[in-house]
């Protein structure tokens, strides 16, 4: 395969990056309506909290005023959320996904932690879940660090964090970013970050001497509008309400409906060109969870070039899953289960318009990430002209059957029958007795038993 | 208690300025200690009060932790994040900044907080109070809602309700008009201000204003800085409510517009303010008057591969209509050089307050460009006139030209050194800048 591939249906690529929301908390719950989604259904499972009861999983997040404190996304609070304990300096073997109640009460007190288990129904997300229902959802697209925003922000940028997990900003590091590998590429690559008020997370630094690297949201509309996006285009929402407009990055506390229709100005924005729509590809991701509860367990990976002595870290293991959906006139609606994570970014952006990641690519996480180039399902004689209708909820656009109860559970679902089981020997052995956890082997029947379960710890004792 | 904790916290911190051994099972026992301590706090309810410390605290920690296992350039990015986490986000800050120009640096603490329900609007309130090495002071909140109802232009109702004390221990008087004396007199002042703006987005890049505001201004002598009082050389007469305490209920409104509606980092963008305010005096003092300011900022950066700078040009005039039987109080009147009690800049090769009269005018030209960002270098032109009667305006113009630099952070501008000549009044050195969050939006700024 000769590189750059110079794929004539993806002249700009357009990475719009979210802030701290998880894939189970924004659209988990398209699983319903799309059976092959790794998603979530409501009581599908729980998290204990500090004093041992379980939480579970439900469909009634709201747009603001969910989170009284920021839940904890620092790589103490993230190890806690992956694992169900605390960090020590020693890595546990696997994750369990299983201390995201018990990391927000830490944050915001005894009893607040259902707050993370809280998930969007899709049509409260009309934008968000349309892309997804229409285009290319991806399932398995981690973020690249357990940890915060700045050095997961960094991967998208840089193809790695430099060993860093905290959030202090990094401009002593002159490390060529994407950008700067794009322009001796001859090609242009630019951040269009909110407003000067809102500012770029990080990059201000990191992009020494280098303004033309940078445009407002504005800046990005106004070269939509007349087809003169760069090759690669980075956006940033805005981070902070500001005068008459708020925030649109989805961190929480901030109004996710806001956010739901920043993207909807993005899409917009893109589709005011027909010509530039058939040339662009728009991917929309999340920076990290969080805090938030997501299901699936991050991959472990090799490592990084660089790693972490304080707290210890080889950058060995993915961070918690995030939404991502890919959208373009040549992409029919399809889920994605392939991996990906932050240095996918880089290394497509590399692989399209600069050579082979696998040599060109400067730091090993992103030589071996996965690209996602190869989701076109169309040629470029035949792009979709089809406008999706964020106005109404679709349903059953997939053709796939959907599960049935006979289908094996997941090794989580499994885990958490045996958490509840362990929980009732202690509370209420008698009872605990009459079950048959061992015999759980399809998701009907662990569905069954923890129904059961739970309605045995939560009966009034009386 | 927990401004105890907290405070305690900034002293341990504080500490890891000592050398320490980089080893890793230190950082680990000391984050260790610290998830002991999120687990002991996650076990009963805490007021958001106590919330907000416990969690800036706790952060505190962390990167006190990693400082102390680090060597060489980690634990100066650890250090780093210390600042961070000092300064900005929710919580108590310290701040650093200017309370009026001429008063010299400022420090205090700050207090953000960030709050939504489920339904209604959203709010931020800061509160701060800063004392300055010449014992002025200021303490004041501001509240800003900004309704919730998403909207896919992102364009909401918002109001602001602020209400400060300041005490400014000096301020400069040179006389009335463009003709004034260089010779420096100086006074005191007592601001005491409540406000209530509303700000509403109009559509294709237009907003209006209204507002509503309570004003007492108390001019003071000023203390022994071996600068003569303004007493010693002017009147009534040649300082209009010299010794006069004046309180106004400020009644006001206004529009702004800007293009493109979405601002820009490149090409040409605009914006445009205009403003009408009366002042009646409500103890029955002669001293009641119509403001109305009219602002007018222009930018153009090109864009090229090549950083080719910014030119911006700035043109504001504000004119006062008192009538026949009133007259504006002098410590009311808009001023140009060096830096206002807004701390805007004009006229930088004069002092600071060194131009005072009813009407001003005043231009601004500046081509800036980046250095090493955050760092840019900035050369600009100033141009600038008062006067008594509004017509005389632009009868005769004081100048200034100069080059300094620039201090962004995340892409904003937070402090600034220049040096600027012209005039026949000699050069002028200077520095401001101010991390206070308290920054009133020009929209809902009035007199101060």
């Amino acid at each position: 395969m000769p590189f750059p591939l110079n794929d004539a249906r993806v002249e700009h690529l357009v990475v719009l990056m979210m802030e701290n929301r998880s894939f189970d908390h924004m659209i988990g719950l398209l699983k319903d309506e799309l059976p092959d989604v790794r998603g979530v259904a409501p009581g599908d499972f729980t998290n204990l909290d500090t004093v041992g009861t379980p939480v579970a999983l439900t469909d009634d997040a709201v747009y603001q005023g969910q989170f009284p404190a920021d839940p904890g996304h620092d790589f103490n609070d993230v190890y806690l959320q992956m694992y169900g304990t605390p960090f020590n300096g020693v890595f546990a073997r696997t994750p369990t996904m299983s201390g995201f109640v018990k990391s927000y009460e830490q944050q915001a007190g005894v009893s607040r932690g259902a707050a993370v288990m809280r998930c969007f129904k899709p049509e409260r997300l009309p934008t968000l879940a349309t892309l997804a229902r229409e285009y290319a959802i991806c399932d398995q697209w981690f973020s690249s660090v357990p940890g915060p925003t700045l050095p997961n922000r960094a991967f998208a940028h840089f193809g790695t964090s430099f060993g860093r997990l905290d959030m202090s900003p990094d401009f002593f590091r002159a490390q060529p970013s994407i950008y700067q590998r794009l322009r001796r590429a001859g090609k242009k690559g630019k951040i269009y970050y909110y407003s000067q008020s809102s500012g770029t997370q990080g990059m201000t630094f990191l992009l020494a001497d280098q303004r033309d690297f940078f445009g407002l949201f504005g800046d990005f509309k106004k070269a939509c509008k007349n087809n003169e996006l760069p090759a690669y285009s980075f956006i940033e929402p805005a981070y902070s309400d500001n005068a008459g407009e708020l925030a649109t990055d989805q961190h929480p506390d901030h109004n996710v409906l806001q956010g739901d229709n920043f993207i909807r100005q993005v899409y917009n924005a893109i589709r005011s060109n027909d010509d530039g729509w058939k040339r662009t590809m728009l991917v929309v991701v999340w920076d990290e969870h969080g805090g938030l509860f997501d299901h699936e367990i991050p991959p472990a990976v090799l490592p990084d070039d660089f790693s972490s002595t304080a707290p210890p870290f080889a950058f060995d293991r993915l961070g918690v899953r995030v939404p991502a959906v890919i959208v373009s006139p040549y992409i029919d609606a399809q889920v994605e289960h392939s991996v990906y994570e932050h240095a996918s970014i880089p290394a497509t952006v590399t692989e399209q318009f600069i050579g082979d990641p696998r040599t060109e690519s400067l730091h090993s996480r992103e030589k071996r990430a996965n690209t996602f180039l190869h989701l076109f399902t169309r040629d470029i004689d035949n792009p979709r002209t089809d406008t999706p209708d964020f106005g109404a909820v679709k349903t059953g656009s997939r053709s796939r059957a959907r599960p049935t109860g006979a289908d094996p559970a997941s090794s989580l679902h499994l885990n958490q029958v045996r958490e509840l089981q362990a929980l009732l020997m202690r509370i209420d052995p008698a009872f605990a007795r009459t079950l048959e956890p061992q015999a759980v082997a399809t998701e009907a029947e662990a569905n069954m038993f923890i129904s059961t379960a739970m309605n045995a710890i939560h009966r009034d004792p009386a | 208690m927990t401004a105890g904790r907290l405070m305690a916290a900034l002293v341990l911190s504080a500490a890891c300025a000592a050398p320490a051994l980089a080893q890793t099972s230190d950082a680990v026992a000391c984050e260790t200690a610290v998830n002991r301590r999120k687990a002991a706090w996650a076990s009963s309810a805490h007021s958001w009060l106590e919330t907000m410390v416990e969690l800036q605290t706790r952060e505190l920690e962390l990167s006190r932790c990693r400082m102390r296992a680090s060597t060489g350039a980690e634990k100066l990015h650890h250090g780093e994040d210390f600042g961070r986490v000092l300064l900005t986000g929710e919580g108590i800050h310290p701040v650093v900044g200017t309370i009026a120009a001429g008063n010299g640096l400022a420090g205090g603490a700050a207090l953000t907080h960030e709050w939504a329900s489920e339904t209604g609007p959203r709010f931020r309130a800061d509160a701060d109070a800063r004392l300055s090495v010449n014992r002025s002071w200021v303490t004041g909140a501001r509240l800003n809602i900004v309704g919730s109802s998403a909207s896919l232009s992102n364009s909401h109702i918002h109001a602001i309700a602020d209400a400060s004390y300041t005490h400014i221990a000096e301020l400069s008087y040179f006389g009335p008009g463009l003709g004034a004396a260089a010779d420096e007199t100086r006074f005191g002042l007592n601001l005491a201000l409540g406000r209530f703006s509303l700000i509403v987005p109009a559509g294709g890049g237009f907003e209006v204003f209204g507002q509503v505001e309570g004003l007492r201004a108390a001019p003071l002598a000023s203390p022994d800085s071996g600068v003569p009082s303004i007493e010693a050389r002017f009147s009534d007469v040649s300082a209009p409510a010299l010794g006069q305490a004046t309180t106004y209920a400020v009644l006001g409104g206004g529009a702004g517009w800007r293009y493109p509606a979405d601002a820009v980092l490149t090409g040409y963008s605009t914006t445009a303010h205009a403003a009408v305010r009366r002042y009646q005096e409500t103890a029955g003092h002669p001293y009641s008057f119509t403001r109305s300011d009219v602002t007018w900022d222009n930018q153009y950066t090109p864009e090229t591969t090549v950083d080719a700078g910014t030119l911006s040009a700035r043109v504001h005039l504000s004119a006062s209509a008192a009538g026949s039987t009133n007259r504006v109080p002098f410590y009311l009147m808009p001023t140009l050089g060096g830096a206002d009690v807004n701390g805007e800049s004009s006229l930088r090769s004069y002092r600071d307050y060194r131009f005072r009269a009813p009407h001003a005018l005043s231009g601004q030209f500046e081509y800036a460009h980046t250095v090493y960002d955050p760092i840019g270098m900035f050369v600009f032109y100033d141009v600038g006139t008062v006067a008594d009667q509004f017509g005389d305006l632009g009868r005769s113009l004081k100048h200034s030209v100069g080059a300094g630099l620039t201090f962004r952070l995340g892409g904003a501008i937070f402090g600034q050194i220049y040096y600027a000549w012209g005039g026949a009044e000699g050069s002028r050195f200077n520095f401001s800048g101010n991390s206070n969050p308290i920054d009133i939006d020009k929209a809902a700024r009035s007199a101060f």
